[in-house]
């Protein structure tokens, strides 16, 4: 297939006049993300690379630094509230990321429909992703409280008795997980937007092909939606792998540690122990598990996410 | 040829160097304060003034008024220090701690038990006990709490001045008693945990009767780390073996009563309340609602009566009971001001303390200001006198329980193991199972007790 290629008459002041909107483009683009770079590379990286070297040893950051070489990364092979807190982490993360999308999309579906009120619906289900952090967790303390709580008060009517949420060692990681489905607006409206951008003619096409609502969404609007599903997946990997403020406010790690997260348990051992070492170590382990779920999920991006317009390889 | 576009490299390149000149600039040590210019008549004397830098937990409401204070009171009598408070109400330990690291830490800082406890192993507090011992008299070193004095000597060191008392009571809602005819515990504090156990019952039944299935008789932190103890002390068992030691003591049959008394009335007749029954509510919030008809909590006469003032609770405060030993005990806290060891004028800082430590502090802002109980024996009548006048519906309460306490000495500072840390990362979990989950019992606690003697190794 031939690709029309349109291509600008060449004159005399072309080139100059190119490389000069160039530098100017190139100028205001460093300029924008200059202030990104000077906190990465001052701020971020240098403590990153001071964090790493710390991992190697034992300190707390008075008393000088012995290098104990892996011996921090062998402690943690063996320690089992590293297990704990990775297990806890990783159920909330693998339970929360699938439902926060599936919730997510279902609103931006329902808020995509044309019924009345919609930009009030619409404000409405985003204004929860607005508030965040201390707020929510004194909320949500309320929400779940066992006995006087909003959610088994609700649970009551349909004649279910609730649990004891935070209370419980089984349901507290639960509780965590319905607290995080609190900011789906948020994704909503990315879903919205990607719902809005796909174009209405696959729609028609595939109507007066026969398809029903349900293959139209399976064959259309699921693909068209990859790139911002795909979007949503990775940065809610990261996000929930760093869970941290509500486990801290709300429990503080308990009931016996069954909410204590990795980056709970890295702070623990930091700023409570001051076995800033150790921490390190901890913060190392979980950059790397992130990364590697990170990694998984870019290479898979390959074979599941679909952008108009991309050529098959 | 002329290079006609900025390359990513050379924009890095430039943006590097501008930005190391930057942290260079930022970085260099500020400019003094410059010496009066010569014939500068009119210029004050400032080289010769300290600035003690005090890092302080008051309010924000309260902070203006103490550093008005110690402008008009405090450096009228030492013209050459100047305070000058830096608030942290929230965070502090990560503030001051990043200070540290950075070597630029305030001189003064307030904190409690184990706080200074992981600091002083880490040798971060000034040992101000050769300035305790030049300066201060005996009668005013008499005058402190025995477990406050005490308290605040870790590991061989003085770290601290007492900041002020706060000791536990049961505080009781008395219209709740009368509601459901139960009998005040005697004002002589004669009364048992047998009784302590009877009363919760009589009100959790009274309550029931009257057909209210959230309400229960009493309420005691049993899952909190230093609120626990006093109960398994009183049964005549303990934790540790000894101030700074490494056998744990949790599986003893004494220690074992205790914990199981706790645990029957949380969990076995529920006649004190379950943390997940009243919100999680913490002592004058459980109270001030209705959730139970009394506590065994800290004593903050003026924040108290204002909060349960306002919801109409008219309350009253007794003396816990003796354990089946005869033995009584309570939680005394060690809060209390401490020096940073990195601060560059330990003299100016000591002046300051000892100011803080002293009466005049502590009747003006102490209990003036903030209605605490003041750290010297000596002070507690008028403190009591001075909260009666602020607050007259005082007059109805019974401060002199607070007296008696101090004077009858059962307030303790807690349990020290060797290595803390390692212990409380065991127990403190292990609390919250059995008293805050419920789904294990006492024994669970005295299993724990070989893994806790080993973190001591």
């Amino acid at each position: 297939m031939a690709t029309q290629i349109s291509v600008r008459p060449a004159s005399s002041a072309g080139p100059t006049r190119k490389s000069s909107q160039r530098r100017r483009d190139n100028i205001a683009g460093f300029l924008f993300i200059s202030p990104w770079i000077i906190q990465f590379v001052f701020l971020i990286s240098a403590a990153m690379i001071v964090s790493l070297g710390i991992s190697f040893g034992e300190t707390d950051l008075f008393n000088g630094y012995k290098f104990v070489g892996l011996a921090n990364y062998v402690r943690m092979w063996h320690d089992e509230l590293f297990w704990k807190s990775l297990r806890v982490t990783a159920y909330y993360t693998f339970v929360l990321v699938p439902a926060g999308i599936v919730i997510s999309l279902g609103i931006a579906l329902l808020m995509n429909q044309k019924v009345k009120f919609v930009g009030l619906w619409r404000t409405l289900y985003y204004l929860p992703s607005v508030v965040q952090g201390v707020a929510v967790a004194l909320l949500w303390g309320y929400v779940l409280n066992p006995r006087f709580g909003l959610l088994n008060a609700g649970l009551k009517v349909i004649g279910i008795q609730g649990p004891k949420w935070l209370f419980s060692e089984t349901w507290a990681v639960p509780s965590f997980i319905i607290m995080g489905l609190w900011g789906a607006g948020g994704a909503m409206l990315l879903y919205l937007a990607g719902l809005q951008g796909i174009p209405t003619p696959l729609y028609e096409a595939a109507e007066i092909d026969g398809a029903n609502s349900w293959n139209r969404f399976i064959h259309i609007t699921i693909p068209m939606l990859t790139p911002t599903i795909y979007f949503n997946l990775l940065l809610n990997i990261i996000g929930s792998f760093q869970v941290f403020t509500s486990a801290q406010i709300m429990t503080d790690g308990g009931p016996n540690n069954a909410t204590l997260t990795q980056v709970l348990y890295l702070y623990h051992m930091g700023f409570v122990n001051f076995q800033f070492g150790y921490a390190s170590a901890l913060a190392w382990a979980l950059f790397v598990i992130i990364m590697v779920f990170t990694v998984l999920v870019m290479r898979s991006g390959n074979s599941w996410v679909h952008y108009e317009g991309d050529l098959k390889k | 040829m002329q290079k006609s576009k900025l390359s990513r490299r050379d924009f890095l390149r430039t943006s590097a160097l501008a930005s190391v000149g930057l942290a260079l600039v930022a970085c260099a040590p500020a400019a003094t304060t410059a010496p009066a210019a010569s014939g500068g008549a009119a210029a004050a004397p400032a080289a010769d003034v300290t600035t003690i830098r005090w890092m302080s937990r008051a309010s924000a409401e309260e902070n203006p008024i103490i550093q008005k204070h110690m402008d008009e009171v405090f450096s009228a009598k030492n013209p050459n220090i100047k305070v000058s408070i830096e608030p942290a109400p929230e965070g502090f330990e990560q503030k001051l701690l990043a200070q540290m690291v950075a070597g630029t830490a305030v001189d003064i800082f307030e904190a409690w038990g184990n706080i200074f406890f992981n600091w002083t192993e880490r040798d971060l507090l000034l040992d101000i006990q050769s300035m305790v011992d030049r300066d201060l008299k005996d009668e005013q070193v008499k005058d402190y709490n025995d477990f406050q004095w005490q308290g605040l000597q870790m590991q061989g060191k003085r770290i601290g001045m007492p900041k002020y008392i706060n000791v536990m009571t049961v505080t009781v809602n008395k219209d709740l008693f009368e509601k459901y005819g139960v009998d005040l515990p005697p004002e002589d504090g004669k009364w048992t945990h047998d009784d302590y156990a009877v009363m919760a019952q009589k009100l959790t039944e009274g309550a029931r009767k009257a057909g209210n299935e959230n309400q229960w008789g009493g309420w005691k932190p049993a899952w909190s780390w230093d609120r626990f103890w006093n109960t398994v002390y009183m049964f005549g068992g303990g934790i540790v073996d000894q101030k700074y030691g490494t056998k744990c003591l949790m599986d003893t049959k004494e220690s074992q009563a205790g914990f199981q008394w706790m645990y029957d009335r949380i969990w076995k007749d529920n006649t004190f309340a379950q943390p997940g029954e009243i919100e999680k509510k913490w002592g004058d919030d459980a109270l001030a609602p209705g959730f139970v008809a009394f506590i065994e909590d800290g004593t903050y006469p003026i924040g108290r009566d204002k909060k349960l003032g306002d919801a109409k609770v008219n309350w009253d405060m007794r003396h816990v009971p003796t354990g089946p030993t005869g033995k009584r005990s309570v939680l005394g806290t060690t809060d209390a001001w401490s020096i940073t060891k990195q601060t560059k004028h330990p003299e100016e800082a000591w002046k300051v303390l000892s100011y803080l430590a002293g009466t005049d502090f502590q009747d003006a802002i102490t209990v003036g200001l903030q209605g605490l109980i003041p750290v010297q024996k000596s002070r507690i009548a008028n403190f009591i006198t001075t909260v009666r006048k602020v607050r007259p519906s005082l007059e109805k309460v019974r401060l002199e329980t607070i007296d008696e306490l101090l004077k009858w000495n059962y307030a303790e500072d807690g349990f020290w193991f060797k290595k803390q840390q390692a212990a409380f990362d065991l127990i403190n979990p292990a609390l919250s199972k059995v008293f805050e989950v419920g789904d294990v019992g006492p024994e669970y606690l005295a299993e724990l007790t070989a893994k806790v003697n080993a973190s001591q190794a």
